[in-house]
């Protein structure tokens, strides 16, 4: 506890703001709800909150006792009183007693009647939850690619000539076997067979060829290749990258982060990379490679608590850019199948409806604060682990 | 020298064979039959005969290329005189064999089962392995049909006798491996065309037609690619000077407490995403509830005459792509502002930054005179390196704003999966951004010569 109130003391404003966002996030069916949280009947007590239609009890068993959810109406639901762009905190002309103040849309409606602040925070939460998932998975390939990569720059990687032999043989062998008009149980019969007669040959040459035991060096090579792959995910833009790619996928949730990981690992592999070389290259890594060390461990102990810090940071702000493109790809009409509109799909709206600046307004402004605030949170989450 | 720009363009050439890799692979790894779509996209709502849609098929079919394998390269042995054994996962590669040694051509007959069997699998259905018994009689009936059929089978089985003789005179021909790239494949005619079907190839420039409305790509492509780059450049030209300015201004009173809050609104309108700033504006600018400044019309571009007339088009209207530049250049201009800032302010915390001001300068002049002078070369290298994220922001922008550049193409293009336009998109984009770093990395380099860091102590 006493971390933790240290660390929203030294992060500052950024922590409070996620932490409340977070907790919104968590809370919303409970916050912005049509349905009642909880409802009390003469034959028993139920939870509408869980369930996303109206309540599944009969109509004329109305509940004796109900908890409702602080603003009455979810992101699916229409207002057919203020159906046609209904501006913030206006009372729809369709009612004639005046509404409560939590009745009431307090950031408007769109074309359909539907609440704008609901709209808003629903869709900035599928929103985050996606880019942090996102963020996530590309952290862990870049991490593992860039450490990968850093370990070949450094030490170089060692391939015995007599593995590199067995393996293009096995290879070459696997494709005759793979092309062979055989039944496919043969196929793997055959092809097993193959490789453990080659695996059992390198074996014996290995105790009678001298020459097989030499090594071949190929981290150069490697390592060449992998900058080239990266030079190629840094120069085509994110924004087109994903819109390329999008159309051959099905709109889901998990094609979209596929395809956010795909482009954005590049940016943490080469942090990744530039901080284990620099780690690998000082002196107490070398002293514990005299010692003999073994390689995962060295990583594991030496090099990865040390760059942590840079890591982290980068994956606060991949978050915010996850978010700015999903967003962004929302808007140009390609967002993932999902059951209320995206922040980008309600800021779209704006484009074919100039006069209506709600619509604009306050989904963008949320896109804005979550961004910033993460920025600033990254800023001084930086500051503080460079301190310690 | 001489040794780092060669070794900069060998890698250069490996990335961009990767970007013309990846380019084709993209725009063959659509869903679906390219050539089923385009004859659906083109005689959909036609009422045309079922037999003259067929051949208006197999000639889409043909023209694409699309009979031929994506990539061909056979492993076999010296006694097979072809690759025929090597079909890659194909249900087919029995009935091929069967063929190849009832006809005796094995090239022949690969070629035969590669063309006609994605088209009887478009309307005939694959042939399943029950169905092998029906797929020979299909190629019988083909042979049958076939204008050479007679001279095939006479010479098919004395053809066959003699390679049977010649194997088993020769066995040891079997055990010595052969692996062979053809050109006859997807990949290669992409490249580089083919004479036959009178295609040219994309590195002579043809990148083939639109699959939506059958125009030439390039010439559907050239004058958005040039918007696009001509608007960036103007951005960079805009926003360096201006950066400078800001940043050196920033620099001279940054202790100051308005200037740390300027940073700080900076960095907040840094993070505002460019396709809401953009729509606000359009609210505000275009509305006529609002100010009503601008026009939302679309600025339409002369590009059936030329380059002249479509600069002189582009400059009579260049008033109608204000506010899309406003929105590209805000958030490059925040960016290199902040970073002009830090980078000068660092400078003037040096010793000999301080022995100036102590020696009597104002602060104007030792920013301006000599900090600038000292970040200048990586603030040119900053401006030039954020040329791709440029091409990318204009995407969103370009189609907020339906200005006639490659981001209205190329979600139009996403919008209908016309994927030679998106593949041509995707290479050029990517082309343009290798351009730039190319220039960066150069101008890093000559700068570095031009303007050495003074030695520290």
């Amino acid at each position: 506890m006493k971390r933790w109130r240290l660390f929203f003391r030294k992060i500052g404003w950024p922590a409070w703001v996620l932490f409340v966002f977070a907790w919104i996030f968590v809370l919303l069916p409970f916050l912005f709800n049509r349905n009642n949280i909880v409802e009390f009947r003469e034959s028993g007590i139920s939870f509408p909150v869980f369930t996303s239609v109206s309540s599944p009890w009969p109509v004329d068993d109305d509940p004796v006792w109900a908890i409702p959810a602080l603003i009455p109406f979810s992101p699916g639901s229409m207002d057919t009183a203020a159906q046609g762009f209904l501006p913030p905190f206006v009372q729809p002309d369709k009612v004639q007693k005046p509404t409560g103040l939590l009745e009431r849309h307090w950031l408007g409606t769109d074309l359909y009647g539907r609440d704008i602040l609901a709209m808003v925070f629903y869709a900035a939460r599928s929103s985050l939850s996606l880019a942090v998932t996102a963020a996530l998975l590309s952290w862990l390939t870049g991490l593992l690619l860039g450490t990968a990569a850093a370990y070949f720059t450094c030490f170089g990687w060692q391939v015995r000539i007599r593995q590199v032999v067995v393996g293009v043989v096995s290879l070459f062998f696997l494709i005759i076997v793979s092309q062979m008009p055989l039944p496919p149980s043969e196929r793997l019969m055959l092809g097993s067979g193959i490789l453990l007669l080659l695996l059992i040959l390198s074996v014996l040459a290995s105790n009678f060829i001298s020459f097989s035991k030499r090594s071949l060096e190929i981290g150069k090579a490697t390592t060449f290749l992998y900058d080239r792959v990266v030079e190629f995910f840094a120069i085509v833009p994110r924004t087109v990258f994903v819109l390329v790619i999008l159309p051959l996928f099905k709109p889901s949730a998990c094609a979209f982060v596929l395809i956010l990981v795909l482009s954005s690992w590049v940016d943490i592999a080469r942090i990744v990379r530039t901080e284990t070389i620099r780690v690998l290259s000082s002196p107490f890594v070398e002293s514990a490679r005299m010692s003999g060390i073994a390689s995962g461990r060295m990583l594991w102990k030496h090099v990865l608590p040390n760059i942590w810090p840079a890591t982290l940071v980068h994956l606060v702000l991949s978050i915010a850019s996850n978010v700015m493109i999903e967003s962004g790809i929302e808007f140009l009409g390609f967002g993932w199948a999902k059951s209320s509109p995206g922040l980008g799909d309600m800021i779209a709206v704006g484009k074919h409806h100039v006069e209506v600046w709600w619509i604009v307004l306050f989904p963008g402004l949320l896109v804005a604060i979550l961004v910033y605030s993460l920025f600033s949170f990254s800023t001084r989450l930086q500051e503080m682990l460079y301190q310690e | 020298m001489a040794y780092y720009l060669a070794k900069g363009l060998v890698k250069t050439l490996l990335v961009f064979s990767l970007l013309l890799f990846s380019s084709f692979v993209l725009s063959r790894m659509v869903p679906g039959n390219p050539a089923a779509r385009v004859l659906t996209s083109h005689s959909g709502s036609l009422n045309v005969h079922e037999s003259l849609k067929r051949t208006h098929y197999e000639q889409l079919y043909r023209s694409y290329g699309l009979h031929l394998p994506l990539f061909y390269i056979s492993v076999s042995s010296l006694a097979v005189p072809d690759s025929f054994e090597s079909v890659p996962g194909q249900l087919f590669s029995r009935q091929l064999v069967a063929l190849a040694q009832w006809s005796g051509q094995a090239e022949a007959s690969y070629r035969f089962c590669r063309y006609y069997l994605p088209i009887m699998s478009e309307f005939g259905g694959v042939p399943s392995v029950e169905d092998r018994v029906a797929f020979v009689q299909r190629i019988d009936a083909f042979f049958s049909g076939h204008q050479s059929s007679n001279i095939l089978r006479s010479d098919a089985k004395s053809a066959w006798t003699s390679l049977k003789k010649e194997r088993e005179n020769s066995y040891w021909k079997r055990l010595v491996p052969v692996i062979a790239v053809h050109r006859d494949n997807q990949f290669h005619r992409w490249l580089f065309g083919e004479n036959t079907a009178s295609v040219d190839g994309i590195l002579s420039g043809d990148w083939g037609v639109s699959w939506i409305s059958g125009r030439d790509v390039w010439q559907v492509l050239r004058h958005p690619l040039a918007l696009t780059t001509v608007m960036a450049v103007l951005v960079l030209a805009t926003a360096f000077p201006l950066a400078l300015l800001a940043g050196g201004w920033m620099a001279c009173h940054h202790q100051r407490t308005r200037v740390k809050w300027l940073s700080a609104l900076g960095v907040f309108l840094y993070a505002l995403p460019g396709f809401w700033m953009g729509t606000l504006l359009l609210v505000f600018f275009c509305s006529p509830a609002w100010l009503n400044w601008f026009s939302p019309s679309v600025p339409v571009l002369e590009t059936n005459s030329g380059w002249y007339f479509w600069s002189l088009s582009l400059a009579t209207q260049i008033g109608s792509f204000a506010l899309p530049f406003l929105v590209i250049l805000y958030s490059s201009l925040i960016y290199l502002t902040q970073s002009a800032y830090k980078l000068m302010a660092d400078e003037c915390k040096k010793n000999y930054a301080r022995t100036l001001l102590a020696k009597g300068l104002s602060i104007e002049q030792v920013v301006f005179r000599h900090a600038l002078r000292s970040c200048f070369p990586t603030l040119l290298v900053m401006t030039l390196g954020i040329f791709p994220l440029l091409m990318g922001g204009a995407v969103v922008i370009e189609f907020l704003f339906s200005m006639p550049g490659v981001g209205s193409l190329l979600v139009s293009a996403c919008e209908s999966r016309d994927f030679p336009m998106i593949a041509a998109l995707l290479f050029f984009v990517g082309l343009v951004s290798l351009l730039s770093f190319l220039i960066t990395a150069g101008t890093d380099r000559w700068l570095k010569h031009v303007f050495p860091q003074p030695l520290q102590p």
